[in-house]
């Protein structure tokens, strides 16, 4: 099946600076794909890209299996929901949602029946004549999804749409978001930097940092088996240690920091080279007085601070190399080490990755 | 200590009162006045009386169709122009908008002699076409008539439409012309329907401006319009200055544009508050 | 925005202000007269040799029109020692008793006034002004264009006579001067206060207008000079001048009718300093002070023995000729009949 958009080898350079560098990237029909990473990683660039608004430097991009050729955004069957929404300020909330449907010169009839259905569909029914100053922020955000959607493009692109909402609503907007998208079918790009949201809309996952696409994958795969120091690190929270690789036994290798082996079973890759990075979630980490035999890491340590974050609780315990590590704990769990007290750590070998050092 | 906050307020009062006022009052006092060398005290309305002539009524009619011409063509050019200028860059923007305010500057008088060599029979202009081998035989007898007013007041009012159009573009967000040209409108119709509207405030204010201004013009009329073509600030220049005066009848045609301004003014500020809701 | 400077600013501006005002009142304690004169209607080294005579500094303002005098007259008394009004405007400033009355004790040079401007209409015993510069109202012309010129005004305004120069005809922006001409032209007076005479003044010049560019009194030489009009009714002086500028500049007095003007030296009365006015006009009227304003001016000199002192090549210019007997008219007070030639003025220039 021909991809909804496929980008390859796409690079763009704005004020002297690449800000996209060979970027390749397939994005199945009907899929949420989300491009993730901090500000300034060029996954906003890259949406301006496949909007129309910019056009690579090098690479092409294909919508649909088509190629862009010169032609302008209105002409791609591309629809944005700005960061801002860009609602336009003078027109009710059903002329915002209109524009898009007369533009394309639609019977009044058939405008009148789709604009009725989108506004059913995002739950706008009754705030027609409002003006968008006069909505709450969520409204807005449904406003500006219903005048992309209403069109019926290929692909709707979305840019960190959720970044004005305050918390609760976020969460709630996730959830409709992606039952929105499921419901209608759409192919979805979604640009944020919040990987929690990303995780919990997504079909796949994009993970962008200088430019470049990191990872792409389920969000299971790149939470669970990040391939780079920087997935690791910025998706979720994570423990690194860095060291020389030592051959181990039973497909396990091992892993020597300042003196300390680490089995590692969880695969991941190693460039052949010596100098290591290991990644272990807080997670995965058991805490205890004395801890049962069947880990195969297993080390002494003193807890030096113990941070309380309702549903579960941060303990951070420092090993005898002096790294220290954070282990997450349920909140209910039978013993709950206090800073001060000398503890054990340990994590079996299978939940450990090695990953590259980008 | 009790504040006294109405003290803020006296400044302003006073200026009021001494720059706008006392003059109307004054004006007001003369309208009113009978015909003397130049004024005899009297009261009565006979001034107001005589402003319906058939020979006045053209002329203001004349005034109101030169303004609003001038006042389009500051639209025609000023509203590009602003464009133009917001979307450069912010470091070149200011150059930009200063160099536009520059003939504000300048004396005005001068740069309209400029004008009358550029336009006159065998001027610059002329010369130009004439090389190019377009001028008709008769030449383009632009100056010393109504276009040539039209230019001059365009030429000479233009900021005044710039001002308000710039600002009001300063704050308008450019992203609805990229969210128009992204559900499909080309550039034309992202202008009409989305810049237009919400630069309209500007855009009122800007007429205004010129407007008000272009309607009691009377240099320009007499140096480029050869002094055939009265308005009706010539008309009340007129009736002060020439013989036989006439200061009440100037004085009434003065209050008379002023009233008339003002319900133009009233007129558009009830239509940009509701442009603004 | 605030601007912090601002309270430094507002402080410079008031005391460099002060400053100003303080220098105005303390700086120079010498005498000083004011004279509201035409443009370009006295050589200003005269004034100097004025000065470094008696002490007594004259500060110099222009109008343009006796319009504009007198309306400036009216509206600040006091601001003004010696005036330079036109003949007719001399007779109105009379009877509206704008004027102060001279005394001639102080005036010992009014003897050089030629005869040809004693006892004229407008102020028959001098006794509230003396004659200064005269000159003419003619029609000038470019000879390389203009082959034929009008010889009268009846020619001037003769549509199909002047129809070749079709919008390169200019006209003083003045209603007496337009409409004495055209009167001229139909060979009534240009004091006419015959209401059908001035009406059919009126019609020839709507059936005239098409063919005039402009009313101006004030550049009407430079656009000549600049070819930008060809055929034009203006006053003497400057055409003389302008010849500078265009050698192809003729000019010639109209035999149907030529106004001749005086303007005329004044005292308002409202002056406060009628002593120090006296002693201008005085200075003013020596034969060799008179000689040099006419080389500066080109404007003909009311006094009869400077113009002995003038380079005779000044005294030939066409400009500077007095019209023959029977060619030469003034424009005097028409009175309430002002009224009318405003409206018919008004009517031709509002259609």
């Amino acid at each position: 099946m021909v991809p909804a958009v496929e980008l390859t080898g796409v690079g763009k350079e704005l004020g002297g600076q690449k800000v996209v560098r060979g970027v390749d990237l397939s994005i199945r029909e009907g899929e949420f794909f989300s491009l993730l990473g901090p500000s300034g990683c060029g996954k906003t660039t890259t949406l301006r890209l496949i909007a129309g608004f910019e056009t690579p430097d090098e690479g092409a991009i294909r919508i649909r299996g088509r190629g862009p050729g010169r032609r302008p955004a209105f002409a791609r069957e591309v629809n944005l929901v700005f960061q801002n929404y860009a609602l336009f300020p003078h027109m009710t909330v059903w002329a915002n949602v209109a524009f898009g449907l007369e533009m394309e010169r639609r019977p009044k009839e058939e405008i009148r029946r789709e604009v009725e259905a989108i506004l059913a569909l995002v739950r706008l029914e009754g705030l027609e004549g409002r003006y968008p100053r006069q909505l709450s922020g969520g409204q807005q955000q449904r406003v500006a999804l219903a005048r992309a959607l209403v069109t019926d493009p290929a692909v709707v692109l979305l840019d960190e749409p959720l970044g004005a909402l305050d918390l609760k609503l976020r969460k709630d907007m996730q959830i409709e978001l992606k039952a929105l998208q499921r419901r209608t079918g759409v192919t979805f790009i979604y640009v944020t930097h919040d990987q929690e949201e990303a995780l919990a809309m997504s079909d796949r996952i994009a993970v962008m940092h200088e430019g470049r696409v990191l990872q792409v994958g389920t969000p299971e795969e790149i939470y669970e088996r990040p391939q780079t120091r920087f997935v690791a690190h910025f998706i979720g929270e994570t423990n690194l240690l860095e060291g020389r690789l030592r051959p181990g036994g039973n497909g396990v290798v091992e892993v020597e920091s300042d003196g300390l082996a680490f089995a590692v079973g969880g695969g991941g890759r190693s460039s052949g080279d010596e100098q290591v990075i290991l990644t272990v979630r807080p997670e995965h980490l058991v805490v205890g007085r004395r801890l049962n035999g069947g880990l195969e890491n297993r080390f002494a340590g003193e807890v030096v601070a113990s941070a309380y974050h309702g549903s579960e609780r941060m303990v951070h315990v420092r090993i005898g190399n002096g790294v220290v590590l954070r282990s997450r704990v349920p909140n209910g769990s039978a013993e709950l080490p206090d800073p001060g007290d000398a503890v054990e750590v340990g994590w079996p070998a299978a939940a450990a990755r090695l990953v590259s050092p980008d | 200590m009790r504040s006294r906050p109405w003290l803020l307020l006296l400044p302003g009062l006073l200026w009021l009162g001494a720059f706008f006022l006392l003059p109307l009052a004054i004006i007001a006092v003369v309208a009113v006045a009978d015909r003397g060398a130049p004024v005899a005290w009297g009261f009565g309305w006979s001034a107001f009386g005589r402003l319906w002539d058939p020979l006045v009524v053209p002329v203001l009619w004349r005034s109101a169709w030169i303004a609003a011409a001038a006042t389009l063509g500051c639209l025609a050019i000023g509203y590009p122009l602003s464009y133009f200028i917001v979307r450069r860059p912010k470091r070149s923007r200011r150059l930009w908008y200063f160099l536009v305010l520059i003939p504000l500057a300048a004396n005005s008088l001068v740069l309209l002699y400029a004008w009358t060599t550029i336009l006159r029979p065998a001027g610059l202009l002329e010369n130009l076409a004439g090389r190019l081998g377009l001028l008709p035989e008769a030449g383009f007898g632009l100056l010393w008539s109504p276009p040539a007013i039209i230019i001059g007041l365009v030429y000479w009012y233009l900021p005044f439409m710039v001002y308000p159009v710039y600002a009001s573009m300063e704050r308008f967000d450019f992203r609805l012309l990229e969210a128009a040209a992204d559900l499909g409108a080309g550039v034309r119709t992202s202008v009409v329907r989305v810049l237009w509207p919400q630069t309209l405030p500007g855009v009122v204010t800007g007429c205004l401006l010129v407007y008000m201004q272009t309607f009691c013009s009377f240099v320009v009329p007499d140096l480029l319009g050869g002094a055939k073509t009265l308005m009706v600030g010539n008309l009340i220049q007129q009736r002060f200055l020439s013989l036989p005066q006439d200061w009440p009848l100037g004085a009434a045609l003065a209050l008379a544009v002023v009233a008339a301004l003002a319900v133009v003014v009233w007129i558009s500020m009830r239509v940009q508050s509701r442009l603004e809701g | 925005m605030k601007n912090p400077h601002l309270p430094r600013f507002t402080a410079a501006v008031l005391l460099l202000a002060a400053g100003l005002l303080l220098a105005a009142c303390a700086g120079d304690r010498r005498e000083t007269i004011s004279l509201f004169i035409w443009d370009d209607f006295i050589d200003p080294d005269v004034l100097t040799q004025f000065e470094d005579e008696t002490g007594i500094r004259v500060i110099v303002s222009n109008y343009s029109s006796n319009e504009d005098l007198l309306a400036k007259l009216q509206v600040s008394p006091g601001q003004y020692d010696v005036i330079v009004p036109s003949d007719y405007m001399v007779q109105i400033m009379r009877r509206m008793e704008l004027l102060a009355p001279l005394d001639y004790g102080l005036l010992t040079t009014v003897e050089h006034i030629d005869e040809r401007f004693q006892g004229l209409p407008y102020d028959p015993e001098m006794d509230h002004s003396v004659p200064y510069l005269w000159g003419t109202t003619g029609i000038a012309y470019l000879e390389n264009v203009v082959t034929d010129p009008p010889r009268t005004w009846r020619e001037f305004f003769d549509p199909d006579r002047s129809a070749p120069y079709r919008g390169r005809i200019s006209l003083l922006d003045d209603s007496r001067e337009v409409l004495g001409a055209a009167l001229m032209a139909l060979g009534h007076s240009p004091n006419s206060r015959d209401e059908a005479e001035i009406r059919a003044a009126g019609e020839l010049l709507r059936a005239f207008l098409p063919l005039v560019a402009k009313f101006d009194s004030d550049a009407f030489e430079d656009s000549l000079a600049a070819e930008s009009t060809v055929l034009i009714q203006g006053w003497s002086g400057e055409i003389t001048l302008a010849k500078d500028e265009n050698e192809e500049i003729r000019y010639l007095l109209p035999q149907d009718g030529t106004v001749v003007f005086v303007d005329n030296l004044a005292i308002p009365a409202s002056s406060r300093k009628i002593e120090q006015a006296h002693l201008l006009i005085d200075f003013l009227g020596r034969p060799e002070i008179a000689a040099q304003i006419v080389e500066f001016t080109y404007f003909g000199s009311a006094n009869a023995s400077a113009n002995e002192r003038v380079d005779p090549e000044v005294l030939e210019a066409p400009g500077l000729q007095y019209p023959p007997p029977g060619v030469a008219r003034y424009l005097e007070d028409v009175e309430e009949a002002a009224d009318l030639y405003e409206r018919v003025w008004l009517e031709l220039k509002s259609r």
